[in-house]
Parts: C-alpha cells; sequence; structure tokens
C-alpha cells in the first residue's frame, strides 16, 4: 500500500515533468474539448431543424384551422395535415453521433399511403460522411488508446534501457509489483482525464444525468482497461521500448482498424443489400395499377368490399364521397402489398446488425463503439424503431381519418384539437448494452488472463 | 553477513559462475578483482537476486536470496556500475524516491545531509538529474546506499568514471560504512583502490575464485604481479 | 557507392524476419481488400446495369397513354460503378444511388451502401487505397525507422563516413534499398489491380483509363517515396532510435488518423450547409413567389397565357392550335428546374467550400493529397458523384420537356385522355452516364497534384541536407 502510494507519486511527478507527457496531455485535451464542441453543434443544428420544422407544422396547422367551417370534408382536412415525425438527438448522442448523420431523423407524414412517404433521405456532403464525426466517443475508441500507448510503451523496458531498473530491483519490491503498480497508475490518469470529459461534456451539452452515465463511464472504464491488459502483454514480452511501441500501436491498428473494416468488408459481402430494384418498382407499379382502374367501376366496387370485409367499420357507402374511399381503400391495400419488400430490406439489414455486433468481439473497438451508439441510441437498430414509431403513428392518424371519411362525417372545428400529433418516445436501454459490456468484460478477462499467464 | 555457498551458474554449456564458497562478515569490505567475464558482476546478480543460481545458494543475513528475494532486499544496498536515475527529478527527491522505497521516510534535512556526506555539492541538490555528470549520479548511488542502512553494500566496479579525489571520498566512505558493520562486496578493476579500502582480496578467473588474500599481507606491486599471473 | 549501400539493405531487409512478417500482413491484407472488393464491384455492377436494363425495358414498354402520365410514370437512373472503384471505393458507399425521374420533382438520389452497412463502416473500408494509403506507410516507418539511427548508436555510421562518403549519398542509398523491399509487396497487388480492370472491362481497356491507373500508380509512388525519405530524413536527426520511432509514429497519427477528420469536420463547421427541409422549403418558397420575390406563380401563369394567345393571335385558351397544359407545365417544369438547379448549386458550392478545407491541408498532409487524388481518379470521389447527379437531373429535365412538347403539338388544351403511341417512349435517349474525363479530375485536384510536387521537392532538399547534419 506504502509502495503504491510512492509510486504514484514520483510517477506522477515525473510524467508532469516530461515533455512527452505535456504534449500529449495538451492535445488530449484539446480534441477533447474540440469533440465534445463539435457533437454538441451537430447535434444542435439537428434540434434546430427539428424545431424549425415543428414551428413550420404549427403555422400549416394553424392556417388550416382557419379553414374549417361547418360542412368542411375530413378528407380536406387531412389531405392538408403534416405531421412531424421526428426522432430527436438523445442527450447522449452528441458524444456519439453514430449513424444519425447517415439515416434521416425527420418524416412529415399524412395519413395517405406510408409507403411513398417513408423513403427520404437527409442530404448530406459525402466527404463528411466518408471521414466521419470527431465526436467524444471517437476520442475515447481512438485517440485514447493512443494515449495510454504513448504512456507505457516503455513501462518497464523504459526502466531498463534508462540503467534505473537495476538500483530499483535492489529494493524490496519485484518487478510485477512495480508493473503492476504503474499500470494501474495509467489506467486510473486515463480513465481520469476521460471523467473529466464526460462530465465536462455532460455539463456542456447539459445532459440529464441517469444510469447511461453509469453505464457510459463502465464501457470507457473496461475499454481503457483492455488496453491495459494489451500493455501488459506486451510488456511481459521484456522487449526493447522500440519494440514496444511498434506491437502496441500495431495492436491499435488490428483492434482499431483492421478487425472492424474486415468484419465489414465480410457483412458487406455476406449480407449484402440488392439496389432495391424490386422495392422501387413496386412502389411506381403500384401505384400506376391504382390509376390505371380508377375509372373501372366494377374494380372500385370490388375494392371497397375488400376493404369492408378486412375493417368492418370502413364499410363503404358509394353514395356520398365515393372516389375519396376508393382511393383509401387502394392505399390500405397499396401500403400492405409492399409491406414485405420493405420487411424484407430492413430484416437483412438488422440482421446485419445483430452479427455485426457478435462479430464486434473480436475487436473491443468495435464493441465499446456499438455500446456508445446503443447508449446515445444513434445506432441503426435505433433508426428502425424510429421507422416503427413512424409507422404506428402513420395508423393512428389513419385510423382518425378513415372512421370520420368513412363514417361521412363533417369535420368539426373540436375534431381538429382531437388530430393525433406525434410525441416522440424515447426507448429504454435495453439489454443490447448489457450484452455488449458483457462481451467487452469477456474481452478484458481474456487480455488479462494472457498478460498475467506470461508473466511466469 | 553475506555468504555464498557453491554458487553455481550455467548458461547452456558455458560456467559463469564455478562453486563459489564465500563469507563477508559484518565490517569486512571484501574486494572482487578479475577480468571481463570472469564472474564478479554474476557473484553481485546472485546476492541481488537479479538472477537465479543453477547451483548452491547466496545468503544475506542468513537468509537465502532465492528463496525470500524481497526479504533480503532490505538489508541489501547497492551501487552499479554507472548509476542511472530518473532524470526528471532532483538529486533529493530520486533519494527520497529510493529510501522510501527500502522503508524509510527522511525530511528534507536528513536527505540533504546524506547527499552531502556522498559528496554531493549543495547547490546540486535541488536540480533536475538530467543535467548531472556522471560522477554527481555515483554520489546520489551512494547516499542512496548510505540512507538505507544497509547490513550489506554491494558494490559492481562504484569507482569507474570517478575522479581520483572523488574515489578517495568514496573509500572514506566505505570505511565509515564497514566500521558501522556493513558486510561490503565490491567487485573493482582498480587494483591500487582494492588494496587500500579491502580487508580481503579475491581475484577470479573463468568463474573461479582462484585465491583470497589478506589486504594487510600484501603490498599494491605485489598484488598487481599476483593478479597477472592469476589471469 | 550508393548501389552498394543499397543493396546491402534490400538484402538484409528481405532477409528480416520483422520484414517478412508485417510484409505478409500487408500483403494479404491487399489480396483481401482486392479480392473483396472486385466482388462486391462485380455484383453491385451487375445489379446496377440489371437495374439500369429493367427500369429501361419498363419505361419503353409502359403502354399507350397521355404523354404526361408517362413523365408522371417516370424512369429511374442508376448510378453506374466506375471500372476502378473496386480499387479505391471513395465516397461510393456514402452517395445514394437510385433516382427516381419524374415529372415536377428533382428526387435525391437514394439508398446509399453505407444506410444498409452495419455501424462498422465507419471504421473504414477495406480496399486496396485503404491499405495503401493507411498500413504501408506504417511499414515503411517499421522498417526505416533506426535505419541511420541505430548505424549511429552502433559507431558504424563513423566508420561508413570515414570511408568517405557523404551522409546524404548513403541516405539516397538506403531509400532506394527500402523502395525496392517494398515493391516486393507492392507491386503484386498493383499488378492484381491492374489483371481485375482488365477482367472487370472484359478486355477494352481504355485509354483513359490506362491513363487514370498510370497516374494513380504515380500518385502512389510519390506517397511511398515521401515517407521513405521522410522517416530515413528523421532516423538521421533524432538522437535515439526510440525518439525516430516515436516521432514518426505521431506523425502518422496525425496525418492518417487526426488530421483528416480534424480538417473535414473543421470545414462543415466553418460553412453551415442547410438541412433537407431548408433546402426543400427555400426551393418552394421560391417556385411560389418567384425567384425574385416578386413574381409569383399565378402572375407568371397569366403572363404566359397572354404570351401565348398573342403568339399563336386568338382570343382564348380553347381556340389555341395546341395544348395550353402542356406549354404551362413546361414552363413550370423550366422554372422549378431554374429554382432548384439554383439552390442545387449554392449547395453544393457549400460542400465544395466545406470540402476544400481538407483539400488544402494536402500543402501540409501528403495522405489527404493521395487520399483525394485517388479516389478522383477512380471515379469515386465527390465529384463524380455529383457529376452524375447533375446528369440525372438533365436527363430527367429532358424527358419531362419531350414529353411536355409532344403533348403541346398532338393534343388540344383540356385533353388528358388523348394517348400518344408507344414510339414516343423511344425517343429519349438510353440514360448513358460517363465519368467525368481524367483532365476535369486532374484539374479539380490540382491542390493535391501541387501538394505532392511539393512534397517531393521537400524531400529531396532534405535528403541532400543531411550533408550539414553533425554527428555528435
Amino acid at each position: 500500500m506504502k509502495n503504491i502510494r510512492l509510486l504514484f507519486k514520483y510517477e506522477a511527478i515525473s510524467l508532469v515533468r516530461s515533455r512527452l507527457f505535456q504534449v500529449a496531455i495538451g492535445l488530449l485535451l484539446l480534441v477533447g474539448l474540440y469533440a465534445i464542441y463539435y457533437g454538441k453543434s451537430e447535434m444542435d443544428q439537428q434540434r434546430a431543424v427539428l424545431k424549425e420544422i415543428r414551428a413550420d407544422e404549427a403555422k400549416k396547422m394553424e392556417s388550416l384551422r382557419s379553414k374549417i367551417s361547418t360542412d368542411t370534408l375530413p378528407n380536406v382536412i387531412g389531405n392538408r395535415t403534416f405531421r412531424l415525425v421526428e426522432n430527436p438527438p438523445s442527450d447522449w448522442a452528441s458524444l456519439s453521433i453514430g449513424q444519425r448523420d447517415i439515416f434521416p431523423y425527420q418524416l412529415y407524414v399524412r395519413y395517405y399511403t406510408l409507403s411513398r412517404q417513408i423513403m427520404t433521405t437527409e442530404i448530406a456532403n459525402p466527404e463528411k460522411l466518408l471521414t466521419g464525426n470527431f465526436d467524444l466517443a471517437f476520442v475515447l475508441i481512438y485517440i485514447f488508446p493512443l494515449f495510454i500507448i504513448a504512456l507505457s510503451y516503455n513501462l518497464i523496458s523504459g526502466e531498463r534501457e534508462g540503467g534505473t531498473l537495476s538500483l530499483l530491483l535492489s529494493n524490496p519490491i519485484s518487478e510485477s509489483q512495480i508493473t503492476y503498480i504503474k499500470i494501474a497508475f495509467r489506467w486510473l490518469l486515463s480513465f481520469g482525464i476521460a471523467l473529466f470529459l464526460v462530465v465536462l461534456a455532460v455539463i456542456i451539452c447539459g445532459i440529464k444525468i441517469d444510469n447511461t452515465l453509469l453505464w457510459w463511464l463502465l464501457a470507457t472504464a473496461l475499454y481503457f482497461a483492455f488496453w491495459i491488459g494489451i500493455v501488459l502483454i506486451i510488456n511481459n514480452l521484456k522487449r526493447n521500448s522500440s519494440f514496444n511501441a511498434f506491437s502496441l500501436l500495431g495492436t491499435w491498428i488490428v483492434i482499431v482498424i483492421v478487425v472492424p473494416t474486415l468484419i465489414n468488408l465480410y457483412l458487406a459481402s455476406a449480407y449484402a443489400a440488392p439496389p432495391r430494384n424490386d422495392l422501387t418498382q413496386a412502389i411506381r407499379h403500384e401505384f400506376e395499377e391504382i390509376w390505371a382502374k380508377y375509372d373501372d367501376k366494377n374494380h372500385r366496387y370490388q375494392t371497397a368490399q375488400k376493404l369492408a370485409a378486412k375493417y368492418p367499420e370502413y364499410k363503404s357507402d358509394t353514395s356520398y364521397n365515393w372516389e375519396d374511399k376508393y382511393m383509401l381503400a387502394e392505399y390500405d391495400f397499396y401500403d400492405e402489398r409492399l409491406a414485405p419488400l420493405f420487411a424484407k430490406y430492413q430484416n437483412i439489414n438488422l440482421q446485419k446488425e445483430s452479427v455485426g455486433q457478435k462479430l464486434g468481439v473480436l475487436s473491443a473497438a468495435a464493441l465499446t463503439q456499438q455500446i456508445f451508439n446503443t447508449l446515445a441510441q444513434t445506432d441503426t437498430r435505433y433508426h428502425y424503431h424510429f421507422l416503427e414509431e413512424a409507422g404506428r403513428f402513420h395508423a393512428e392518424m389513419k385510423v382518425f381519418f378513415y372512421t370520420k371519411i368513412f363514417q361521412n362525417k363533417t369535420f368539426k372545428l373540436a375534431d381538429f384539437e382531437q388530430i393525433p400529433k406525434y410525441e416522440f418516445k424515447k426507448k429504454p436501454i435495453n439489454n443490447e448494452t448489457n450484452n455488449g459490456i458483457l462481451m467487452l468484460l469477456l474481452s478484458v478477462i481474456v487480455v488479462w488472463g494472457i498478460g498475467i499467464m506470461m508473466k511466469k | 553477513m553475506l555468504q555464498a555457498k557453491n554458487l553455481t551458474k550455467t548458461y547452456g554449456e558455458q560456467t559463469a559462475l564455478n562453486s563459489l564458497n564465500l563469507t563477508i562478515n559484518e565490517g569486512e569490505i571484501f574486494a572482487l578483482l578479475g577480468q571481463n567475464g570472469a564472474g564478479k558482476t554474476t557473484t553481485i546478480n546472485c546476492f541481488l537476486g537479479f538472477i537465479q543460481p543453477s547451483g548452491g545458494s547466496a545468503s544475506i543475513n542468513d537468509v537465502s536470496v532465492a528463496e525470500n528475494a524481497l526479504e533480503t532486499k532490505k538489508y541489501l544496498a547497492y551501487i552499479p556500475e554507472t548509476v542511472m536515475l530518473y532524470p526528471n527529478l532532483t538529486g533529493i527527491e530520486n533519494l527520497e524516491f529510493f529510501s522510501s522505497l527500502a522503508g524509510f521516510s527522511y525530511g528534507k534535512d536528513e536527505l540533504s545531509s546524506f547527499l552531502s556526506k556522498a559528496g554531493l555539492q549543495n547547490t546540486a541538490h535541488n536540480q533536475r538529474v538530467g543535467g548531472y555528470s556522471k560522477g554527481m549520479r555515483q554520489k546520489v548511488g551512494i547516499a542512496i546506499a548510505i540512507a538505507k542502512k544497509a547490513k550489506a553494500l554491494l558494490l559492481d566496479e562504484p569507482t569507474s568514471g570517478l575522479d581520483p579525489k572523488a574515489s578517495n571520498e568514496f573509500s572514506e566512505i566505505l570505511r565509515e560504512l564497514a566500521q558501522n558493520g556493513t558486510a561490503v562486496l565490491m567487485a573493482t578493476h582498480d587494483i591500487f583502490r582494492a588494496k587500500e579500502v579491502a580487508n580481503r582480496i579475491g581475484i577470479m578467473k573463468e568463474g573461479n575464485l582462484v585465491s583470497v588474500i589478506d589486504a594487510k599481507e600484501i603490498s599494491a606491486n605485489e598484488l598487481e604481479k599476483l593478479y597477472l599471473q592469476t589471469v | 557507392m550508393k548501389k552498394i549501400i543499397a543493396n546491402k539493405e534490400y538484402t538484409t531487409l528481405l532477409r528480416d524476419k520483422r520484414f517478412k512478417l508485417m510484409g505478409g500482413l500487408i500483403a494479404f491484407l491487399l489480396l483481401v481488400a482486392l479480392l473483396g472488393g472486385f466482388a462486391s464491384y462485380r455484383s453491385l455492377k451487375k445489379e446496377r446495369d440489371l437495374a439500369q436494363k429493367e427500369a429501361r425495358e419498363t419505361w419503353l414498354n409502359q403502354g399507350e397513354k397521355n404523354p404526361h402520365s408517362a413523365a408522371h410514370y417516370g424512369s429511374f437512373a442508376l448510378r453506374p460503378k466506375s471500372e476502378m472503384s473496386f480499387f479505391d471505393f471513395g465516397v461510393d458507399s456514402f452517395t445514394g444511388t437510385n433516382v427516381y425521374l419524374e415529372a415536377h420533382r428533382q428526387n435525391d438520389p437514394k439508398f446509399s451502401a453505407a444506410q444498409d452497412s452495419s455501424s462498422l463502416i465507419r471504421f473504414g473500408e477495406m480496399t486496396v487505397a485503404f491499405v495503401l494509403q493507411m498500413l504501408v506507410p506504417l511499414l515503411i516507418i517499421f522498417l526505416c525507422f533506426n535505419s541511420i539511427s541505430q548505424e549511429k548508436e552502433d559507431n558504424t555510421l563513423k566508420l561508413m563516413l570515414s570511408q568517405g562518403i557523404s551522409m546524404s549519398l548513403i541516405a539516397w542509398g538506403k531509400i532506394q534499398g527500402f523502395s525496392k523491399a517494398l515493391a516486393w509487396i507492392i507491386v503484386p497487388a498493383l499488378l492484381l489491380t491492374f489483371i481485375l480492370i482488365l477482367i472487370g472491362t472484359e478486355g477494352s481497356l481504355s485509354a483513359d483509363l490506362l491513363l487514370r491507373f498510370a497516374l494513380t500508380l504515380l500518385a502512389y509512388a510519390v506517397y511511398f517515396f515521401v515517407f521513405i525519405s521522410l522517416s530515413v530524413v528523421i532516423s538521421a536527426r533524432a538522437g535515439s532510435s526510440r525518439n525516430a520511432l516515436l516521432s514518426l509514429l505521431g506523425i502518422w497519427v496525425l496525418a492518417c488518423v487526426i488530421l483528416p477528420k480534424a480538417t473535414t469536420n473543421i470545414g462543415a463547421s466553418i460553412f453551415k450547409a442547410p438541412s433537407n427541409f431548408e433546402f426543400r422549403e427555400a426551393i418552394h418558397k421560391d417556385e411560389e413567389n418567384g425567384i425574385d420575390g416578386h413574381n409569383p406563380s399565378d402572375k407568371r401563369f397569366e403572363a404566359l397565357k397572354k404570351q401565348v394567345l398573342a403568339q399563336y393571335k386568338v382570343d382564348s385558351v380553347e381556340q389555341l392550335p395546341v395544348n395550353f397544359d402542356a406549354i404551362a407545365m413546361q414552363e413550370g417544369e423550366k422554372y422549378s428546374t431554374m429554382v432548384y438547379n439554383k439552390h442545387f448549386d449554392r449547395m453544393e458550392n457549400i460542400y465544395q467550400n466545406q470540402n476544400s478545407v481538407a483539400a488544402y491541408s494536402a500543402i501540409l498532409n501528403p495522405f489527404m493529397a493521395v487520399r483525394n487524388l485517388s479516389m478522383g481518379l477512380a471515379g469515386s470521389d465527390y465529384k463524380t458523384a455529383l457529376a452524375f447527379q447533375k446528369y440525372a437531373e438533365k436527363y430527367r429535365y429532358e424527358m419531362v420537356e419531350t414529353l411536355n412538347t409532344h403533348m403541346r403539338d398532338f393534343s388540344k388544351t383540356g385533353d388528358w385522355e388523348k394517348k400518344a403511341d408507344a414510339g414516343i417512349y423511344a425517343k429519349i435517349p438510353d440514360f448513358d452516364f460517363k465519368n467525368p474525363s481524367i483532365t476535369s479530375v486532374l484539374s479539380q485536384n490540382w491542390v493535391a497534384l501541387l501538394a505532392l510536387l511539393i512534397w517531393v521537392f521537400m524531400c529531396i532538399k532534405m535528403v541532400s541536407n543531411l550533408k550539414n547534419i553533425s554527428l555528435s
């Protein structure tokens, strides 16, 4: 215990006075601060866009409301009711932007067919998407291991090469004691800086403190422990500092760059997503069909019958507003026919994501990124959750207007307030995080096991 | 006290140290002479526990080094051929660090007095070791050894690279330590210094301790002659 | 003399276990990247060609209908894969591949590969270019970091210099030796790339493609030369091998990991791009109120009516020998396209400005130079994607224009029933996008070219300056 305190104290003094450390820590804090600023500004921009659309929505709704008279038809209002369905950035999104820059995060939804409204894209600069986001997750996953490596590549070899090791070992302390105390110090130091940056980010970004913070810190702590374990392994090879620096950086490249890209290459070829030709053709073709049969009275009648069979409450009374009812019936079947195609591609992607998550065990960096994205709800899965939410809300709108239209009701001012409004519901953090953390823990144990075994 | 019993170290076919028997009592200074590779450093490293002997045993204060390495290190101090220290720490901080590791906690004044005693000028005490000369670092090494109040002192060519004056001061310190009951084992090439400071002198050749001479009974010239004949 | 040193370095390197291990690993990754990239290129190309063919067929066989309905039915434009894109994916995975071409609407390209990828795609894509840009420099650093510092530490350098050889000559010899050893790893990969290009184009290799490949080779050769000479120079100047290694690794991390990301993101922070919503809203506003804000759509419509009536010297649209609806739609199309292009160009300009920050950083960072040049030459850069998008919009406009003109001439105002015969569809040409020419690629990437040139001169200068180095 006394030795721990003593070594910590002198390690700290030595480090603070070392030029490399001064540069490294300055750079680290600088990139950390920039990453916090960058993530916040990116997400604030998305929030601002959502706010703008909210205002636009309110304005449009207000002008629509003023048009309501005693004999307003519900479809007139329905056709003009655009509701914002949004996937607002979570508090933590600023720290791990994940896939949010690739997927659209808002939709304007009408009660019409959903299939023709859901395929929006967010425009973005492809070069920026290619290089990716400089967020805090990037700093924690890419840069911190480099910092740990810079601090630890000469853990013992530096003492050996500097000639102090023999003098050190002539004292009642063993080499492995020194090693463990030194790496514990480095772990604490890196985690301390990370903790500082995360807490700073929590304050700057105004993040509500809940157990996400604990999960985030736990993942960070484990990820750093993984790298400290790698340091232990390389250190126990007892080679010179140059060898250590190179092997550590080599390991960094394999874990942070090569393995994730190889997993991605595998996933891209094993679960290739076709160009959705069938989907785009079907969306167009099926719609064309509806219009082609528009004037076919017999077909119209049958479609209405079919809808009534499916939903008894939407029984068509052909005497009133008949064309609209026909189209609404067709929209329902249109969505129904296209649903399997949408589901097909969604399933491919979700399957890919879950295989990717499992293969993530090969790279602690990939695992940690996935954990961060899940915590920040910026992963692919969350995007599909958002699409599901959009579908659920659309169904709500559809029921609201279909009921009024098929029951031949006029649209009252009082009804206006009843138009469903989308409210974003945050999905609770689920066991994907638990699994990720467990896998990360496993890799820490494996690495440390190897490191300790090599000690002999 | 230091004791070697049939201490042997082999590296494959090579015998670095062959069945060394040696006892150095409290207050005694023993100098080991011999060519490079004769086994002097191997002997010291066995006492330090840095290498595991292939046979026999080395013990300090009747505690076996191989079995209780950490325990024996409490009783010994060591000054390597070139004392290397932490360049970012000052002389006094280096001393404080090492003596704290050994379990002592001295005040600043005490630490400073150890350094002065080892011959380090006062102005250097609070300077970083990065700017020290070899001799100055050597003196910090001596101070570390003094501060440890060790029962056994192991020296591996401690005076190489020191100027004659510093060398002389060093001999003084060794004598003083011996008077206080420390057993000293010193490997050296300096025949003159060995004769002057040691009680007994051993000459090693190819891992064997060939002869042991009482320092009082031999002149420096005779010792040199003997040395040249032996090796 | 130089040759002797070069040969010594070359033979010792080839016998070096570390070189064999690292080199073997890189060669393996190159092979995986090549074959994986080519397989995915082939399947994507096949799918897109097929999809484009299908789009054309459905377009031609949509049956007799009112020309405007046909314009609504529309067609699809698929971004073709460039022949060399398997070598460097560039931004290909992050751009939409499928544009729906229809009347009245300028649709964004949809379905980027990134949306269909696992989130691991953000770690980068394993392509030949990726290995060459990121990992080979590391191999170089590993091989060269102690090339001179070790000789200094072992005092063999003094021995060599005492033989009357100059320091820069030693350095040149080493650079030559290292380059030769490195060639054993790079050349087979590039040879295989060339063979795959031949397979991909089924032997019909165009001069343009050949030139692109040759320039790619040259760019990477320069890039590697810069890293080799930088490593040797730093090795000569560093106090110890360890310091040389640390400095070089620091440079690598900065150049290949931190700077590219930082410069791109800083560019995006300085030049704020509008969101899709803002972009569409601005277009909508301009369409409604006129591009100058004082020319609303109904006013424009009235003016058009007046002008057409005057042109045909009649009093009402019913008396017109042509279909006024078609004329009005075409005018609307023209106006909205003009508005769209204005906003699109504005946004594109913002993106260019954003990217220019990273592009100019090439002067300091050879990684950026070779990255931009490589994807430009491979036809997988942003500019090629942009050219596709513009081409698709032009194609869409001409398609709608042809149909509107036809409708104007063959029917009267208010007649939405008259069907054009199916022959009209064939008047719209095939969608046939060609990559921008190599000259435009080079002119767009002049900063990268200049940067590489500067780096070559700087490296030559640095190596010859080694003459003046002092040995302490």
